[in-house]
């Protein structure tokens, strides 16, 4: 670990290994403060990574509270550093921790800020043609004030017109969006939505939604709970390379509120809205963030914004009596 | 389209890469000024160890006078010349406009605050445009990409200046180019027009547009989306299209309208007045960069051997000094520790 000698950066305690970084805790030797580290092996082959490049090129643009602050970047003897902000857990770690003793379910109020939190970031994301399409508990952040930020774009990639084909291995199979499973290649930024959808689940009951085994038990449990899409349900379906003369075992749905007893109707009502199977009829970040179930969080925020031009009309139209005797200094 | 505005105002490319053109002339005025006075300083250097080594007296006639350093002009002709030169690369290598366009920025920016004196524009050239590879989506692996005997380069020479590169751009990879605003001014006119063939010969002749704004300095002065409207304008002249009709059906409002309408002449006269460096021009500039190169960026130089000599000694220094202080146990590690960086 010394082995880094010309670093502005102290490791401490490492965090995790990835296919091509290993992310330390560590401190700023200037300012004292924590960092998270992510030391990027060069590539005899290739130099810096351009996985790396990329994620760095992303990350230099998306500057939003609910994602994580690359605040700079270092080349040392072996690696090339990306510094970010320190983050306390990550939502899985989270559950462990201070979830419900033996599920790790949370509490609904943390449920309801965090899910803004995450489709706040997304929604910013997304309407710059930025996909994460990797995300799952494990790469979303809590910080110590208890602000969920997205963070690891490893995976992540701008979406330009024309959209190439996309390596079909990148979202972790339990938040793996049917479309994907299934072979489509032209997916979007819905491919997200689906996966927001299995971690609202996942938060209530702190288990995973659908933890497939492998791709095809993934799809069968997706079916088992949603139903066997029919050509009603998800009118595409059979145009994917996947779908193609395959027959799935017919299911029917299940009613969501029977498996998620505890989630509110209001809950189950934008649940239902993520996991739709036809990509263009998931809901978006966007409208996900005005859905009647934040309207806690938006009367909150009205309220703030309201106790804001209070303050700032006391600031400017003081109603502070002048005292009679006053006879100023000018 | 406000939301969109505001997105770009966001990006780095705005934040810190824009400039007005007095700006970017006092900018490059200082690299120049500050390289020419590096490689003063060093070449006078490299002279003292020549004579040092050859232990003979330095004649004293002999004096700085003698070399031409590269004026600002100079500069920018060699490279404009290289970034022309990324064109032919990319063709190539059938690379998309967007890697070579992100190349061709990435060299625009790296030779805003270095000079040619320190860093030879052809590898810089080479290295702008392997890692705007990386960006775009569109890797090869680098020996594949120095193969062609034509490029006259090594693996080694494209990666070891790629840190100095990424550290010159601040990291900031993302580049915005004005050929997805033109495919949106395209596809918004089609609802206006009705001759799809005349549109689409003024969309062809302003991608031409758009393509030669790479090479002047619009990339630093607006944005993409007002380069790319001005090509159209130009576009339009080139095959007949009303263009007028368009703008004013796109901006209702007259007052931002005649400020766009200012903003975009501007353009258009920029790009109009694009000359291409001929090859002559270019020779010359090179045959004078031989004399005024910054030794100490010269590998072959003796400076630089001199230099590469001093660092190994404070490693071996620093390396001297911290084994005393480390457990016995850890002795291991650190000879390890050594082999890697020490060559003998």
């Amino acid at each position: 670990m010394s082995g880094i000698s010309n670093s502005r950066y102290k490791r401490l305690d490492r965090l995790g290994e990835g296919t091509y970084a290993t992310v330390y805790r560590g401190e700023d030797t200037q300012t004292g403060a924590v960092v998270a580290l992510k030391d990027i092996h060069y590539d005899p082959e290739e130099g810096t990574p351009s996985t790396a490049v990329r994620e760095i090129a992303l990350m230099k643009e998306l500057r939003h509270d609910n994602i994580v602050r690359l605040l700079h970047v270092e080349q040392t003897e072996n690696n090339l550093v990306m510094v970010f902000e320190y983050m306390d857990k990550d939502l899985k770690k989270y559950m462990d921790a201070l979830g419900t003793p033996g599920t790790g379910a949370l509490d609904a109020t943390i449920i309801r800020r965090f899910m803004y939190h995450m489709l706040q970031g997304l929604a910013f994301c997304h309407d710059r043609r930025v996909l994460h399409r990797d995300l799952k508990p494990q790469n979303l952040l809590i910080s110590a004030s208890g602000v969920l930020k997205l963070a690891d774009f490893g995976l992540a990639r701008s979406t330009g017109i024309p959209v190439t084909t996309f390596s079909n291995e990148v979202v972790t199979l339990w938040y793996r969006a049917p479309d994907v499973l299934l072979g489509s290649k032209n997916y979007d930024s819905a491919i997200d939505m689906w996966s927001v959808g299995c971690i609202f689940a996942e938060m209530f009951t702190g288990r995973p939604l659908f933890p497939g085994n492998n791709a095809d038990d993934q799809i069968n449990r997706i079916f088992r709970v949603l139903g066997t899409p029919t050509p009603h349900t998800w009118p595409l379906m059979a145009e994917l390379p996947n779908a193609v003369n395959k027959k799935f075992a017919a299911h029917s749905p299940v009613s969501l509120p029977s498996v998620l007893p505890m989630m509110e109707p209001l809950a189950i009502d934008l649940l239902t809205q993520l996991l739709r199977y036809e990509p263009s009829r998931r809901i978006t970040a966007k409208d996900a963030l005005l859905h009647p179930y934040f309207n806690e969080i938006h009367n909150h925020h009205h309220q703030q914004q309201q106790q804001q031009q209070q303050a700032l009309q006391n600031m400017y139209f003081p109603t502070t009596v002048i005292p009679s005797n006053f006879n100023g200094y000018f | 389209m406000v939301a969109l505005q505001q997105n770009y105002e966001q990006s780095s490319q705005c934040r810190h890469w824009r400039f007005s053109r007095a700006k970017l002339h006092e900018i490059r005025r200082a690299t120049n000024q500050s390289g020419i006075e590096r490689a003063r300083a060093n070449i006078a250097a490299e002279k003292d160890e020549l004579h040092q080594q050859q232990t003979q007296p330095a004649p004293d006639s002999q004096d700085d006078t003698a070399v031409n350093y590269l004026t600002l002009e100079d500069e920018l002709a060699l490279c404009h010349f290289y970034e022309t030169r990324i064109e032919t690369v990319s063709k190539y290598f059938k690379f998309p406009n967007q890697v070579k366009a992100t190349a061709v920025v990435f060299m625009k920016r790296f030779f805003l605050y270095n000079t040619v004196m320190d860093y030879p524009p052809k590898f810089i050239m080479l290295t702008c445009l392997y890692l705007a590879t990386k960006t775009e989506n569109h890797f090869i692996q680098i020996e594949e990409f120095a193969k062609p005997s034509t490029l006259k380069t090594t693996p080694k020479d494209i990666l070891d200046y790629e840190f100095i590169v990424s550290q010159s751009l601040k990291f900031e990879f993302t580049i915005h180019h004005p050929y997805s605003p033109l495919y949106g001014f395209f596809l918004d006119a089609q609802a206006v027009v009705d001759n799809m063939a005349l549109l689409t010969q003024v969309y062809n002749k302003a991608m031409e547009w758009c393509h030669k704004s790479l090479f002047t300095d619009l990339v630093f002065l607006y944005f993409p989306s007002q380069v790319a409207l001005a090509a159209m304008l130009l576009a339009a002249q080139d095959v007949g299209w009303d263009f007028d009709t368009y703008l004013t059906y796109k901006f209702t409002e007259p007052v931002p309208r005649q400020e766009l309408v200012t903003i975009l002449t501007d353009i258009a006269a920029i790009l109009k007045a694009y000359q291409p460096i001929t090859v002559t021009t270019v020779r010359d500039i090179d045959r004078k960069l031989i004399y005024c190169r910054n030794p100490e960026k010269d590998p072959s130089s003796l400076l630089y051997q001199k230099k590469l000599q001093q660092a190994e000694d404070a490693e071996d220094q620093r390396r001297l000094a911290k084994v005393p202080a480390k457990p016995p146990s850890t002795e291991s590690e650190s000879v390890a520790e050594g082999e890697g960086g020490l060559v003998d």
